[in-house]
């Protein structure tokens, strides 16, 4: 489901390489952590695999899709079967959350008659139905937290991408996340998280450890 | 109809901003029917004045009457004719001695013939270049010396009209230039407002049209309500524009003046969506790039 093939990459400006020969293969369903210290490189892996940047060398294919052949017009079709969770949430501030949720299913072309129990059913696995009409400015960060997961997860995505998802939580906040991202990996969703947080490995999950780019463990 | 939904959304989010601008563009769609408006009055005015009806050809002596009165009912065939009268000297000088005073005392002792013959021609109202051609074809006419249809006035008048013309036409053009700078203006704002929303759309996979589509919808609504102030407020002025015609004719009687045409309301009405739109691709394609 997603294979990189000795990818380098440097961001434009940059003399450094942020990921150096790197290769990896994930299998669909699996389930992987990826850590290491800032600036080891996972934001900049988890952005090639989104398809917001592309490498500087090597090949990124994800759902047989080479993300380096990718043109604008085509790559809004990958994205789709990507959800993403970003550090920053990335919410809209003057829209409710299930606007935020449903933005997803409107960018699919889905009736409003799919897309409110949909929403309202995803809102109610995070635990937030009762916050549906509110606006992300009124809410903590945990709670925004986790309409960046609904959001990610309403369109049933192949890949799910997480960037530290349980940053901004508690411990009890952090393990129900941690239940709907397993929920998902159930369901055969292939999911890669980003985090320095090492209480969220039980130790069955596969492990990426990067550092200065480069992949240090598998 | 989600993209115009989500247009109607963003127009109520930002209402003050969407009729500031919308009333902005009604602003200059009004200047572009003030251009129009001018661009209307040249048209009637220097028509009446280049509106040519009367042509005389002046012959040559030595034509023999019989063959004057042949060349006269020649050209009464002719589809550009109305009539022909042949003017022979001797009626040449009495018309010209009834004048005045002045013209008789001025002719005594002067010849019979001192005036040479000629066709008077009254023809039909015809088009610019018609009229061209007319004219060369009776230049070929058999004993004709002088052909005389004002030409010095009639010239004067067509490098006048001509000129006006090319301003009022610059100056519509500037002011539809300026309608689409404003449009595309105004999307880019909206853009930059919104570009937060554009980037989310965007990362959960949105598609260039699916972003752009409710931006032009906006541009759309706001020329056609910019289109529909702009009639409404020129129709307003009928009323006013009576009053400006009869005080402008007091001051110049000869130049009949409109100040209001009808025809304009429908024509702002519609110049709105369709200056805004083309401005609005040009703000998206600029922008999205």
């Amino acid at each position: 489901m997603i294979d990189l093939f000795h990818v380098s990459f440097k961001y434009p400006g940059s003399r450094e390489e942020a990921l150096r020969d790197l290769t990896l293969h994930l299998e669909k369903g699996e389930l992987a952590f990826l850590t290491g210290p800032s600036g080891a490189g996972k934001s900049s892996l988890l952005r090639l695999i989104f398809g917001a940047e592309k490498p500087s060398r090597g090949q990124v294919v994800i759902a047989g899709h080479n993300v380096s052949r990718l043109t604008n017009e085509s790559l809004p079709y990958l994205r789709r079967n990507i959800g993403m969770v970003f550090q920053d949430f990335k919410l809209l501030p003057g829209r409710t959350v299930f606007d935020n949720v449903a933005i997803v299913l409107e960018v699919l072309g889905k009736s409003r008659s799919y897309i409110r129990p949909k929403v309202l059913n995803m809102l109610k696995e995070v635990g937030l139905t009762h916050k549906a009409e509110s606006l992300p400015e009124t809410l903590s960060g945990g709670e925004q937290q986790r309409v960046a997961m609904a959001r990610a997860l309403v369109g049933d995505p192949q890949i799910l991408l997480c960037d530290e998802p349980t940053g901004n939580l508690d411990k009890r906040q952090a393990g129900e996340i941690m239940a709907l991202i397993k929920k998902a990996s159930i369901r055969g969703t292939t999911i890669l998280i980003a985090t320095h947080d090492p209480t969220l490995l039980s130790g069955n999950e596969r492990l990426f450890r990067l550092e200065e780019g480069r992949l240090v463990a598998d | 109809m989600r993209a115009l939904k989500r247009a109607l959304l963003n127009i109520s989010y930002n209402r003050q901003v969407f009729f500031l601008n919308g009333l902005i563009l009604a602003a200059a769609l009004m200047l572009l029917g003030f251009a129009a408006l001018a661009l209307f009055n040249v048209h009637f005015l220097t028509a009446s004045w280049e509106e040519v009806n009367n042509v005389v050809l002046y012959l040559d002596n030595t034509l023999e009457e019989g063959e004057q009165k042949k060349l006269a009912a020649l050209l009464k065939n002719w589809p550009e004719v109305a009539e022909v009268r042949l003017v022979n000297p001797e009626t040449a000088i009495k018309e010209f001695t009834q004048l005045s005073a002045e013209a008789k005392e001025l002719m005594s002792g002067l010849p019979a013939t001192i005036f040479p013959p000629a066709l008077d021609l009254t023809i039909h109202n015809m088009a610019q270049d018609d009229f061209k051609s007319f004219i060369l074809k009776l230049g070929s006419t058999p004993g004709l010396i002088y052909l005389d249809y004002g030409q010095n006035i009639y010239e004067e008048v067509g490098k006048i009209s001509g000129f006006l013309r090319v301003v009022a036409l610059v100056a519509a053009l500037i002011i539809m230039l300026l309608i689409m700078v404003i449009a595309a203006f105004t999307i880019k704002v909206a853009l930059y407002q919104r570009r937060r929303e554009i980037e989310v759309e965007w990362l959960v996979g949105a598609t260039p049209a699916f972003i752009k589509m409710p931006f032009l919808w906006e541009g759309g609504i706001m020329g056609l309500f910019s289109g529909l102030v702009a009639a409404a407020v020129f129709a307003a002025f009928s009323l006013v524009a009576p009053i400006g015609e009869e005080i402008l004719a007091t001051f110049l009687p000869a130049i009949p003046i409109k100040l209001f045409d009808a025809r304009l309301c429908p024509l702002l009405l519609l110049a709105g969506p369709f200056l805004a739109l083309p401005g609005t691709f040009w703000g998206l394609r600029r922008v999205l790039k």
